[in-house]
């Protein structure tokens, strides 16, 4: 299957700026040679702890953050060698849902005006009614004539994310917290893109209502034929949702696998980690936890060699000297340990 | 300079301090606090909402007790209940008794309250860096208080502050005594509240969220802690969650709430085997787990009521797919199976329903 999305190598440094002139002193290294890709149609999981570089991988991609360097094949577009002008039409193919939902929609704006506004701007779902209208029609009604053609299409959009059209003239604080995730989601398909990138889209929400928005998003993946990157910490979810999954760890993708693999048979010891450190509601099902002492250590100086080494529960002096490769074990499962053999046998006691 | 004597005998001192009410009624009642028939309203300028509604709960020593439910069931005000922290008005505390050792705190003054408070019973919140004080160093919060209910001097509480500190795995404790809050990583400022918390022996801790902001690996670590002090103190937990893997892996006891009510109580395995109430039973089956593969995950239909106009009699009818007439008069919390509770007419019905199962 065709890749839909190629990231090579992408790279975000945050200078450090201090002093009464403003000096760069150091950098955050947010993301440091990041690649991987997604075929169309197809999840792909970012996962990992905060800070590891997640979220402004996905936003790199959109540029949403301009990235210091790396490339990002977007359906065979070169998205960082854009001009601004085509940036913008190309993201109506490329969405983002966030975490919160009411963050990120316009608090005085109601629903209909803030789901009709990129539907005229672009123009989109818009195009049988504005061809009848071009021919000998006064151009103000075929301005009210697409204005309709945008209202149906707002209602459409509401009944696709299981809202109901009466709510187009209401504002977003009179809706719920799942109700509002389902607009951010209405809103993403506004435009009816390729790929959306989920960051924490179901991260704020209660459990009952996480497992409404899951199933949305699966239903509209296959009657779209969406693409997703899905961004998230609970692996739980990401395991229900995604086809592969990357673990990051400080920058870096430490293991990407196929989701039932990566689960059968993690091997990067950082991976191991996370999975047996997930509490699991069953009582009593006491497992082997890898255990993980101290804390995350800043990207502004990552630990040289393996980043992981500092907590690494098997590393050895080696593990200081180099950076491990990011090289392939079984078929599409990558991981950057020169450990392998010993975290093989831990693997299945995780479980 | 006090001799290390001196502390360990002042140490002593502040585990064996007796408490302010009578020592006999803990003898009489074995429960360390019971909650009962709680009701704790709100007025806010769209009506009343009646966020607590009768909640009844007991908890022995050395217990830990989960209370999970989603945003808004009521779990987080019940727990602010029990110390009073809630500002009146707009809040009410409209019925009900919070007995702790056979006092009722509801019936305390607010200077008996401050005796209570962080002294007795404890607490420690979600968000660490607003809990804590960010203009004050971490020692300073602690020996605070020390001080406040102990009276002790003020280089006795130094060394008690920084034996706390270590206790909670706080890596060079005298460093840290004198750094702030911001100089601290999440996981740590999570440590120091917990010191916090904990440095005057209370004999009740609640946490609310104590967890949730964290990530896994972090998480692990704390309530690890949280779990090796709570045997070294032999003090009871309320622990606030919406995560029921942090309850099957930490908790004794487990009351589910929904909607201002508890609907469901019992042992953590007996409530995770076989759930009783067609919340708890969605709940469930609405979990992404880690050792299943679903296409599809079940939902209970709908959202939480507004708790400005809760549906009368079983307050979950309106998404429950075993709803009746019936559902119209409200279901009493009564038990069903041995220390197993819940509130709904079918209740064992619900129990004999496999977990996967519709």
């Amino acid at each position: 299957m065709e890749d839909i999305l190629i990231v090579e190598n992408l790279v975000k440094h945050y200078p450090i700026r201090k002093g009464v002139v403003p000096k760069t002193v150091g950098y955050v290294r947010a993301v440091d040679g990041v690649s991987f890709s997604i075929p169309r149609g197809k999840t792909l999981s970012l996962v990992g702890e905060s800070g590891c570089g997640k979220t402004t991988t996905g936003r790199a991609i959109l540029r949403l953050v301009e990235p210091t360097s790396g490339r990002v094949i977007f359906d065979g577009r070169d998205v960082f060698s854009l001009g601004e002008r085509e940036m913008r039409r190309l993201r109506r193919e490329m969405q983002i849902i966030f975490q919160d939902p009411y963050g990120s929609l316009n608090p005085r704006m109601t629903v209909g005006a803030m789901l009709e506004e990129p539907i005229l701007v672009h123009g989109i779902g818009l195009d049988k009614e504005s061809n009848d209208d071009s021919s000998d029609q006064p151009k103000a009604s075929a301005l009210t004539s697409r204005r309709r053609r945008a209202r149906q299409r707002v209602a459409e959009l509401l009944n696709l994310v299981g809202l109901s059209p009466e709510h187009t003239s209401r504002y977003p604080h009179e809706f719920s917290g799942g109700q509002r995730q389902r607009l951010g989601i209405a809103r993403a398909l506004a435009l009816q893109p390729k790929l959306i990138v989920c960051d924490e889209a179901v991260s704020a929400l209660d459990v009952s209502i996480q497992a409404q928005i899951l199933n949305l998003l699966r239903e509209l993946q296959d009657q779209f034929d969406l693409t997703y990157l899905f961004i998230a910490h609970d692996l739980a979810v990401v395991k229900h949702i995604s086809d592969r999954i990357a673990v990051m760890y400080l920058g870096e993708i430490v293991e990407e696998a196929d989701t039932d693999e990566m689960f059968a048979r993690p091997l990067h010891p950082y991976t191991q980690a996370l999975l047996s450190s997930i509490p699991i509601p069953v009582p009593r099902g006491k497992r082997e936890r890898v255990r993980l002492e101290g804390d995350v250590p800043t990207p502004i100086d990552p630990p040289a060699g393996c980043r992981f080494h500092t907590r690494c529960p098997i590393a050895i002096d080696e593990c200081k000297l180099a950076k491990p490769p990011l090289i392939e074990i079984g078929t599409g499962h990558r991981v950057a340990c020169i450990r392998t053999d010993v975290s093989a046998d831990l693997a299945p006691k995780i479980r | 300079m006090i001799s290390k004597s001196q502390i360990s005998n002042f140490k002593s001192q502040i585990s064996n301090q007796e408490l302010p009410n009578d020592p006999q009624s803990s003898i009489l009642d074995p429960q360390l606090l019971r909650i009962s028939d709680l009701r704790v309203y709100f007025h806010t300028d769209n009506g009343l909402v009646q966020a607590v509604d009768g909640v009844s709960l007991q908890i022995t020593a050395g217990e830990t007790l989960g209370l999970v439910g989603e945003s808004g069931c009521g779990k987080s005000v019940t727990a602010y209940s029990i110390l009073k922290l809630l500002p009146v008005p707009p809040a009410e505390y409209a019925g009900g008794e919070i007995n702790f050792r056979g006092e009722n705190l509801l019936a305390l003054s607010e200077r008996a309250m401050r005796r209570v408070r962080g002294n007795l019973i404890s607490m420690i919140f979600q968000e660490p860096m607003s809990s804590l004080n960010p203009i004050m160093s971490i020692g300073a919060q602690i020996t605070e208080a020390i001080r406040e209910h102990r009276k002790a001097p003020r280089r006795e509480s130094r060394e008690i502050a920084i034996d706390m500190l270590r206790r909670v795995r706080i890596p060079s404790p005298e460093t840290r005594f004198h750094e702030y809050p911001h100089q601290l990583s999440g996981g740590m400022k999570q440590r120091a509240m917990i010191a916090m918390a904990l440095v005057c022996r209370p004999s009740l801790l609640i946490a609310d969220e104590p967890t949730t902001a964290l990530d896994v690996t972090i998480q692990a670590q704390i309530l690890e802690l949280l779990n090796e002090l709570q045997r070294e103190l032999n003090m009871s937990v309320i622990l606030i969650t919406h995560d029921l893997g942090v309850v099957a892996e930490t908790c004794d006891r487990v009351a589910v709430m929904y909607a201002g009510k508890i609907v469901e109580s019992a042992q953590v395995a007996s409530l995770f085997e076989t759930p009783k109430h067609p919340y708890t039973h969605g709940l469930f089956r609405s979990l992404p787990t880690l050792t299943e593969k679903k296409k599809q995950l079940a939902v209970i239909p709908g959202a939480v009521p507004s708790p400005l106009d809760f549906p009368s009699g079983c307050r979950f009818r309106t998404r429950c797919s075993f709803v009746q007439e019936i559902c119209k008069q409200e279901p009493v919390l009564r038990e069903i199976a041995p220390n197993h509770f819940a509130a709904c007419h079918f209740a064992e019905e619900v129990g004999n329903l496999a977990r996967g199962s519709v």
